[in-house]
């Protein structure tokens, strides 16, 4: 029988089921948070070991994800356009992308990476 | 199935009279510009009279037959199925508890909306006469592309954030607070302020724009929360600066 | 669940219905005796429920110095070929301006300005004087949020998804309505609510045409249960077509609601399947801005007599009002059919007459009393405003307006009544009617035999 519940619990934080079929824009968000956890542990190693070429480009790899999308937020905050914000996350996955292969690959040299 | 059809999977079960959670199929033969309105009324009344939907003016103004397609929240009414594959799952709005099938409760909803006083309380000269306010002048520029909302809970369904802490204000109630919070005829702006930048509202947005991407209506829940952030910012600074240079304890 | 078993309620004041009626009602009510316990009922989620939260294209009103009361009196029982109630025709229109003031400054409404910030009014057909109140092209939605939203500002109660079945008469002898017996859809159960004063806003609803605008669950509920109860009904002949219901397909759920009058109003152009404007033949000097009965007719008969579209339609044609003046002003009309596959700023667009409203309905004086004692009505379900044709914009302005009239003589009524006991016999009896109609209760059984799994 139909009785009304209220709101709904909170749901533990193990359940995902947040993050369902979503759009573009959460999926960054996700990504970005993602990374910072992914370097907090990839870091020390990096300091450890810091001519490690593999974990060079990790980390290398990892900020510029994470600035980028932190770019956008802090965009977005200050008032970009809301209805124009999946191209802004396209222009600047695409500018991280190139900032990545520029400095991977064409600075090869400089950063002693292969 | 039928040759030619569209499989339909619809979700139901789950609730307290009908508790086995379960996706049932139905075939439907497509039409042109059928929607899935004209699907879910089309297998009530030749294939399962059980089936549970609510609608109600069938045109996108209502606000009543709000559903998951295919994962995303949208309206029933104006949805054709030409654009949704061979294979439709439909589903009841995330975040809401469901009272049969794919109607749900849209209490946590109007609550949100109830949190934030989601109604004018006029100023003494907005409650004497219309006010004269010219359609360019720069609230109605704010507030007019955040108006049209017709509460329909697909915005309240796409929030991830929601789905983590039914706590949270929501977009709809917060496009709402924004709204009333430009609008120069309210007299309870700094409430509502106060309301929103506490612990379950704007800052909790992590602005990942599902409720502005879902919108049916093409509103932006998203920007009106930017605009609250701001407008929030901006009075704390100021509250900040007048506390350094009255002395007051920040906040009194 | 037993035969016949339900819970009682008490009230002063039950409403039926959340649309322009209802709510103005309750708001009127409250305004006039905070104290009053005043209930309001729905068939369907409050505020969302109906028809005025359908009305696209406004509200008339006279507001403007060189309008007047008496033009839009004179239009109104025009259009009504003067079989209407003058009185309520009189009371209309003398208490619009009021009506929609309090529906900005109490409601907080914002309707549409012209540029130097007073109130816009647009033009409509049938009228000497453009005076539709607007908000944009969907003017409902900005009307029932707001006045919703007041009513949960004052916490009166709403019950959400119950259906009125059948209307009380007291225990006595004084053929007085004591309230009404509610079905709460959701769960099946009864809830006898006992009233001192009882509205009828439930609205109209001809459902029953092949192509109607309005919305799917209204079944003239209001006037059925008037009517059982022993009410006086009057013009129940008078149905208004709308001249452009949007042909998608036939049985579709969107075929049949309505393209705005104001595409009328703005000038555009009705032409036959010949692409002939055919309005030539019927109103020479009124053209596609004549009243809503003529445009109706003139359509029915091209379709009828074989100059009709491919689908049995006519077109509705705006192209030539420029794209981006069709944009601008019909943002909700060119979204809506462009979500359908047609470009309604650009090319002809497939219409039908559809049912869309009922002049007819429970005989009122202008305080809304019905010729039971403590059952009023307002709106869709009171007759005799419109006479043979109602006004498009008159609508929403007929359900606000009496709304109000019905909630301040109901406050007024309650006030120091005592309660009249309903009579337990007929309450039973409507339990039962609805429950017999359910047959043996398969219907309601969740697994589906048909269903392919």
């Amino acid at each position: 029988m139909a009785s009304l519940s209220g709101p709904p619990a909170r749901p533990p934080f193990w359940n995902l089921s947040a993050w369902r079929a979503m759009y573009p824009g959460m999926w960054a968000w996700v990504i970005q948070r993602l990374s910072a956890v992914v370097l907090l542990v990839i870091f020390p190693f990096h300091v450890l070991n810091p001519y490690n070429k593999w974990l060079r480009i990790a980390v290398l790899a990892l900020v510029i994800l994470h600035g980028m999308h932190g770019l956008k937020v802090i965009f977005t905050d200050f008032g970009f356009p809301a209805r124009h914000q999946r191209k802004l996350l396209w222009v600047l996955t695409a500018l991280g992308a190139a900032a990545f292969f520029w400095l991977a690959y064409l600075r090869k040299a400089f950063w002693g990476f292969f | 199935m039928v040759g030619g059809g569209v499989i339909f999977r619809v979700r139901r079960g789950g609730e307290a009279g009908d508790p086995q959670e379960r996706y049932q199929t139905y075939a439907i033969t497509p039409r042109p510009r059928m929607t899935v309105l004209d699907v879910l009324t089309s297998i009530q009344s030749e294939q399962d009279a059980s089936l549970v939907f609510r609608y109600s003016c069938r045109v996108g103004m209502c606000g009543t037959c709000a559903l998951r397609v295919n994962g995303r929240p949208r309206w029933a009414c104006r949805t054709l199925i030409t654009e949704l594959g061979e294979s439709v799952t439909l589903e009841p709005l995330a975040n809401f508890p469901i009272i049969r099938d794919l109607a749900v409760d849209m209490t946590p909803f109007s609550d949100g909306l109830k949190r934030v006083r989601a109604w004018a309380e006029p100023t003494e000269a907005a409650a004497s006469a219309p006010a004269r306010i010219p359609p360019s002048s720069r609230e109605r520029v704010r507030i007019d592309p955040h108006i049209e909302c017709i509460t329909c809970g697909i915005c309240y369904s796409a929030c991830s954030m929601l789905g983590h802490d039914p706590a949270f204000l929501g977009p709809a109630a917060l496009n709402r607070a924004y709204t009333l919070v430009c609008d120069s005829r309210d007299a309870a702006s700094a409430e509502r302020l106060a309301e929103v930048s506490g612990e379950q509202g704007i800052w909790r947005c992590h602005s990942q724009f599902n409720c502005t991407e879902a919108c049916p209506k093409g509103i932006s829940p998203a920007t009106a929360i930017q605009g609250l952030k701001r407008q929030a910012a901006a009075s704390g600074a100021k509250s900040f600066v007048s506390s350094i240079i009255g002395g007051r304890a920040p906040g009194a | 669940m037993s035969n016949s078993a339900f819970q009682v309620r008490k009230c002063d004041v039950l409403i039926l219905g959340s649309g322009g009626a209802g709510l103005l009602a309750a708001l009127a009510a409250y305004e006039a005796d905070p104290a009053l316990d005043i209930l309001i009922a729905v068939k369907g989620l409050f505020g969302k429920s109906g028809c005025t939260r359908m009305v696209q294209g406004g509200y008339n009103v006279a507001l403007s110095d060189s309008d007047s009361v008496e033009n839009h009196f004179m239009d109104t029982v025009r259009a009504g070929a003067w079989l209407n109630d003058q009185d309520l025709a009189w009371e209309l229109v003398s208490r619009a301006p009021g009506c929609i003031r309090r529906l900005e400054t109490v409601c907080g409404a914002f309707f549409d300005r012209s540029p130097d910030g007073e109130i816009h009014q647009k033009a409509f057909a049938g009228q000497s004087f453009d005076r539709t109140v607007h908000k944009g092209d969907l003017t409902g939605i900005e009307l029932t949020n707001r006045a919703s939203e007041q009513i949960i500002r004052r916490g009166i109660p709403v019950l959400e998804e119950r259906r009125a079945i059948a209307l009380l008469p007291d225990s006595g002898a004084g053929g007085r309505v004591a309230g009404s017996m509610l079905l709460d859809i959701r769960s099946g159960e009864f809830t006898a609510v006992n009233a001192k004063c009882t509205l009828l806003a439930t609205g109209g609803g001809p459902t029953f045409y092949k192509y109607s605008a309005c919305a799917q669950e209204l079944a003239t509920d209001g006037m059925a249960m008037a009517w059982e109860a022993g009410a006086d009904l009057c013009d129940m002949e008078m149905v208004q077509f709308h001249p452009t219901g949007i042909l998608t397909g036939e049985g579709l759920q969107i075929t049949g609601t309505l393209l705005e009058e104001g595409l009328r109003g703005a000038g555009g152009h009705l032409l036959n399947g010949r692409g002939e404007r055919y309005m030539e033949r019927y109103d020479p000097e009124r053209m596609e801005r004549s009243t809503r009965d003529l445009v109706a007719r003139a359509g029915y008969t091209e379709i009828k007599e074989g100059r009709g579209t491919e689908n049995g339609g006519v077109f509705i044609d705006v192209s030539h009002l420029g794209a981006d003046f069709v944009r601008k002003n019909f943002r909700g009309m060119v979204d809506r059919c462009a979500d359908l596959g047609f470009d309604l700023a650009g090319a002809p667009v497939e219409v039908s007459p559809t049912a869309h409203y009922m002049m007819g309905g429970a005989k009122i004086d202008t305080g809304c009393r019905t010729s039971l004692p403590g059952l009023f009505a307002a709106g869709e379900d009171a007759g005799g405003t419109h006479g043979a044709n109602r006004l498009g914009g008159n609508g929403v302005a007929n359900s606000t307006v009496f709304g109000e009239v019905a909630g301040r003589e109901m406050a007024a009524e309650a006030g120091g009544a005592p309660f009249e006991s309903f009579d337990r016999g007929s309450a039973e009896a409507s339990v039962e009617e609805a429950l017999a109609a359910l047959g043996d209760g398969t219907l309601l059984i969740p697994s589906a035999p048909r269903s392919r799994s």
